[in-house]
């Protein structure tokens, strides 16, 4: 259906003949006209020139995509990142490591129990605390019910862009109900604050474990009714099958990483390859896909859904009585030295590149957010690409903005 | 390979121009010397026997004095292998450059306009480092750098604990307690401690007296002098009079 | 048949004709959007309108179009003004013409065309052109790519609708709508009275997709794609005017059900061969037979909706040129090969 020219070789992104004439200015200015010659027959047409975003249903936040449209193919797309950037990393060389723990559970806010357990991690690991055992258990089951929360979220907004509006306010039920057992421990539906440097806040309240099992038998059932919705659906099957089919070796290159990747074949996981926490007690199933198009993405993450049910069963089974926080002095303070710290967040590698210079607050933390790589690679996948199919790889290609711009 | 026997490999492949390995946490850090840092990423690479396929990420540290240093972080899969590579950039903190990894790895090239935004680190050979990535297209400045203060403290004077970077600003000790960073700050501490002392002293004297003058005027045909305020102990710095520093919590 | 309106005095009966088509022709698409709104709702697992009006936001729509009427008028300031202003009329006129001539009940009609099927394909038409001006007026390119995007869908469509009706037309004999209500009322096959339906199902399949494209419901909902291109041609559109487009598509359920309802479903008649009682009562009988017909198959319209993304438009053309059209004229063919031989 929709052929994929990839550049010769020259380096994506930007391009080298860009300087003044296409990249955009503020915008709202209008930029109907880009006088640019098509080369075909003789004819000369003018590439018009589109601004998706900052503003737009499609994009999940302020991202900015311009596009040079010849009809209704895409000849260049250009992300233009940086809306949204707060500064986060500045933030954190003038927080101590229990303020950091807040701060960046909000980068990106879908996946915020996993954002904050590799900061915890990395701090730990440098002041080599051990953690309890119970505590690393409730870490697994949080982080567990927080990539269900963010797959959920995107599988609803995948169908909602390409016109399904059903499956979304599914999902959203589903959300609510986790959010809700998720508040009941943490206190946050959102932004939880739950982990602290060697633990977790305080412990899980009573009936908690009985009502995550019925909600894992829950969530599985309702996941097999948004395979039922979507799944086989010809119109979602033609729209998204054979759109945006990445190869391994680019996704590499480019630093993609989590279902994006997954779906191209490559299972690079890191609960599997380098566990953390209690991963390597438990089976982690990591589902692949074949060709590395928009449907196989899609389908990895409802199949990664039902791989963080069985996951959290397991976790249900084996977790321990006992502390769930170890007594830590009234600073911490990290000794001095560098870590990098990776973790399987729920839209792909999140790593914290943590330089301390023996103080209360971290010289320097560098957040390797998986949806900056991910959202680098999209110029690569838009080229020659229609338009409606740009929405399809924008929704499948699944980033938080915060998580691009910090 | 462990990551000593991979800072051996390295070694031996790229000879003098690695500067300085390291192994911290399990993790290898190689520091390589700034004009062979896209060889050493080449390097890393295309050799089968290392193949760190997988881009990390690329930043960069402030060092103060010494510069800035770049950092990349690179993964293999199917070795499940980790390695840092860095490389402190020539020109100071002025004019520091370093040569681009975007011709070996693609993704390079977000993330060196990250760099260049955040720190002021040019990137030699990259297609397009401006506009800038993340700040806006007029910005002024390198906000990561370690002058580059946190405007809304620039704005407004913070009456509470002051952060690094800032004057005045700096480490607690063991207790929460705060730790001045310079002797100037040392100095000015201790002179507001003394203040503190004082104004706490003569608000105790003048309690006293107002209670001694109740007492007196019920005692009037008592002749009991009202006791002496020099004999009094002054109350020390650490009374339990509000601590408006701002304890840790 | 004669219009049970046609009283004696010919400026009354044209005054009341068309007092009656306006009244009708504003509360229909208000039931039919309420209708959607609970529908949508009570597939998606939630309540729909619950507060306008008391009982369950029975009067929603309602209070939409006084907010809508309220509105300020907003004309960008690059929008050229005559064309913007008045391509929302140019698109809801003809829907109101068309309703004037199709047969709601035994002489529930303004007025019975002896051309009724071509007249009401015809002006159907016309409303292309209120959209293309709205698209290329509007001054922005989200509007221009609905608009060129409809351009081309309703073109494509427009060939598997008129042949699906041109089979029917084969098989009734005459072109007017009263007519071929009458003709499936005398219909049988194999003995057995059915309405059109029966023998032409395909081309009541080709009817109905091709009367959602025409009126741009998903999952042919690519012109006003709102994950994409905003709102296509209405994007730029607030207040009454954009009330008027919401009505020329809820208007258009409305008439293309309509159309589907006479040339398909037998019209007013409960089943073919079953006699209507006279007068008022059967008037009466009919026009409720025939709005519930209407109102089921708007329904299927609404679940289609809530149910199939959108295909794409490359799809889109070739699902009707390459699938539709050749199916069309396949019915036709049949068809007429049958009307001949029995």
């Amino acid at each position: 259906m929709t052929e994929i020219v990839t550049p010769g070789g020259a380096p994506v992104g930007l391009a080298g003949d860009v300087a003044g004439a296409v990249l955009p200015g503020p915008p709202g200015e209008s930029m109907l006209v880009e006088i640019r010659s098509s080369d075909a027959s003789g004819l000369s047409t003018q590439d018009m020139n589109l601004n998706i975003g900052p503003q737009h249903p499609a994009t999940h936040g302020v991202l900015r995509v311009v596009i040079d449209l010849d009809g209704e193919r895409i000849t260049r797309a250009t992300p233009v990142i940086g809306y949204m950037h707060r500064g986060f990393e500045k933030l954190a060389e003038a927080r101590d490591y229990r303020q950091i723990i807040a701060l960046v559970n909000r980068h990106d806010w879908l996946s915020a129990f996993n954002n904050e357990l590799g900061v915890a991690i990395a701090v730990e690991r440098m002041m080599e605390l051990e953690v309890p055992a119970r505590a690393d258990w409730i870490r697994v089951i949080m982080a567990e019910w927080n990539r269900i929360l963010n797959h959920l979220m995107f599988v609803g907004s995948f169908g909602l862009e390409l016109g399904a509006i059903t499956p979304v306010f599914f999902a959203f039920r589903e959300r609510e109900d986790i959010q809700n057992l998720m508040e009941s421990a943490t206190g946050g539906r959102l932004h939880f604050t739950y982990n602290r440097v060697g633990g977790v806040k305080e412990d899980l309240p009573r009936g908690f474990l009985q009502a995550s099992r019925a909600m894992v038998a829950n969530v599985r059932v309702r996941s097999q009714e948004y395979r039922d919705l979507l799944e086989g659906n010809e119109i979602f099957i033609a729209r998204t099958r054979g759109v945006g089919a990445l190869e391994p070796s680019v996704a590499l290159d480019f630093g993609v990483s989590g279902p994006t990747l997954h779906a191209t074949g490559v299972a690079e996981d890191c609960r599997v390859t380098e566990p953390y926490s209690k991963y390597g007690e438990v089976e982690v199933k990591v589902p692949v896909g074949a060709n590395g198009d928009s449907f196989d993405r899609f389908m990895v993450l409802l199949d990664r859904i039902d791989a963080s049910c069985d996951i959290i069963d397991q976790a249900l089974d084996m977790i321990p009585a006992g502390p769930v926080n170890v007594k830590l002095p009234k600073v911490v303070k990290a000794p001095e030295g560098e870590i990098y710290v990776r973790t399987e967040n729920p839209l792909g590698q999140c790593g914290y590149y943590l330089v301390s210079d023996g103080k209360k607050n971290p010289w320097r933390l560098k957040m390797r957010t998986p949806s900056f790589s991910n959202v680098q690679m999209l110029p690569h996948l838009l080229q020659g690409a229609l338009l409606p199919d740009m929405i399809a790889i924008l929704g499948s290609v699944f980033f938080v903005v915060g998580d691009v711009d910090r | 390979m462990s990551p000593e026997e991979l800072a051996d490999y390295l070694r031996e492949r790229l000879a003098d121009r690695v500067v300085d390995t390291s192994v911290t946490y399990g993790q290898l850090t190689v520091t390589v010397a700034p004009e062979s840092f896209p060889d050493a990423a080449r390097l890393c690479k295309d050799d089968p026997a290392l193949a760190f396929d997988f881009f990390e990420f690329l930043s960069g540290v402030d060092r103060e004095e010494q510069g800035f240093e770049v950092v990349t972080h690179l993964y293999a899969t199917s070795h499940r292998r980790h390695i840092t590579l860095k490389t402190l950039a020539p020109g100071g903190r002025d004019n520091p450059k370093v040569p681009t990894l975007t011709g070996v790895y693609r993704g390079a090239n977000w993330h060196e306009r990250e760099t260049y935004d955040m720190f002021g680190v040019e990137f030699e050979g990259h297609p397009q480092l401006t506009p800038r990535i993340l700040t806006t297209e007029d910005f002024e400045g390198w906000p990561l750098r370690k002058d580059f203060l946190l405007s809304t403290r620039e704005a407004k004077p913070w009456p509470g604990l002051k952060e690094p970077g800032e004057p005045g600003g700096g480490d607690s000790d063991e207790a929460g307690e705060p730790v001045a960073v310079s002797a100037e700050d040392a100095e000015a501490k201790a002179q507001a401690a003394r203040d503190k002392a004082e104004r706490a002293k003569a608000k105790a004297a003048e309690m006293r007296a107002q209670k001694a003058a109740e007492r007196g005027a019920e005692l009037r045909d008592a002749d009991e002098p009202a006791r002496d305020v020099d004999e009094v102990p002054a109350p020390g710095p650490d009374a339990d009079v509000p601590d408006d520093e701002g304890e840790q919590q | 048949m004669e219009s049970v309106f046609a009283l004696e005095n010919l400026w009354l009966a044209l005054a009341l004709k068309a007092g009656l088509l306006v009244f009708f022709f504003l509360n229909a698409p208000l039931v039919v959007g309420y209708m959607e709104h609970k529908v949508l709702a009570h597939m998606q697992d939630r309540l729909g309108p619950m507060e306008a009006g008391g009982f369950h936001g029975w009067a929603q729509l309602v209070a939409d179009g006084i907010k809508f009427i309220q509105k300020e008028d907003i004309i960008p300031k690059a929008a050229d003004k005559w064309v913007f202003a008045l391509a929302p009329g140019v698109a809801l006129v003809p829907a109101l013409v068309i309703l004037a001539t199709i047969p709601l009940g035994p002489g529930v009609f303004a007025e019975n065309l002896d051309s009724g099927i071509f007249f009401a394909l015809a002006v159907s038409s016309v409303s292309v052109i209120g959209i293309l001006m709205a698209a290329w007026s509007s001054a922005n390119k989200y509007s221009l790519m609905g608009g060129l995007r409809a351009a081309a869908q309703l073109i494509a469509y427009e060939l598997p609708l008129v042949l699906a009706a041109a089979a029917v037309v084969v098989q009734a004999g005459t072109l007017s709508l009263v007519g071929i209500v009458e003709a499936q009322h005398d219909f049988t096959a194999f003995g057995i009275p059915v309405p059109y339906a029966v023998p032409q199902i395909l081309g009541l399949g080709l009817f109905y997709v091709a009367a959602l494209a025409e009126l741009s419901r998903p999952p042919f909902d690519m012109p006003i794609a709102d994950s994409e291109i905003i709102f296509g041609h209405m994007t730029e559109y607030t207040g009454l005017r954009y009330a008027f487009f919401m009505l020329t598509e809820y208007a258009g359920m409305v008439v293309l059900s309509a159309l589907a309802t006479v040339m398909f479903l037998g019209g007013w008649y409960i089943w073919p061969g079953v006699p209507l009682p006279a007068g008022v009562l059967g008037a009466l009988v009919g026009f409720g037979v025939t709005m519930g017909k209407i109102m089921a198959l708007t329904f299927v319209m609404v679940w289609l909706r809530a149910t199939f993304p959108r295909l794409r438009e490359d799809q889109l053309q070739r699902f009707s040129w390459l699938l539709l059209i050749p199916l069309a004229i396949l019915n036709i063919a049949v068809v007429a090969i049958f009307k001949v031989m029995f």
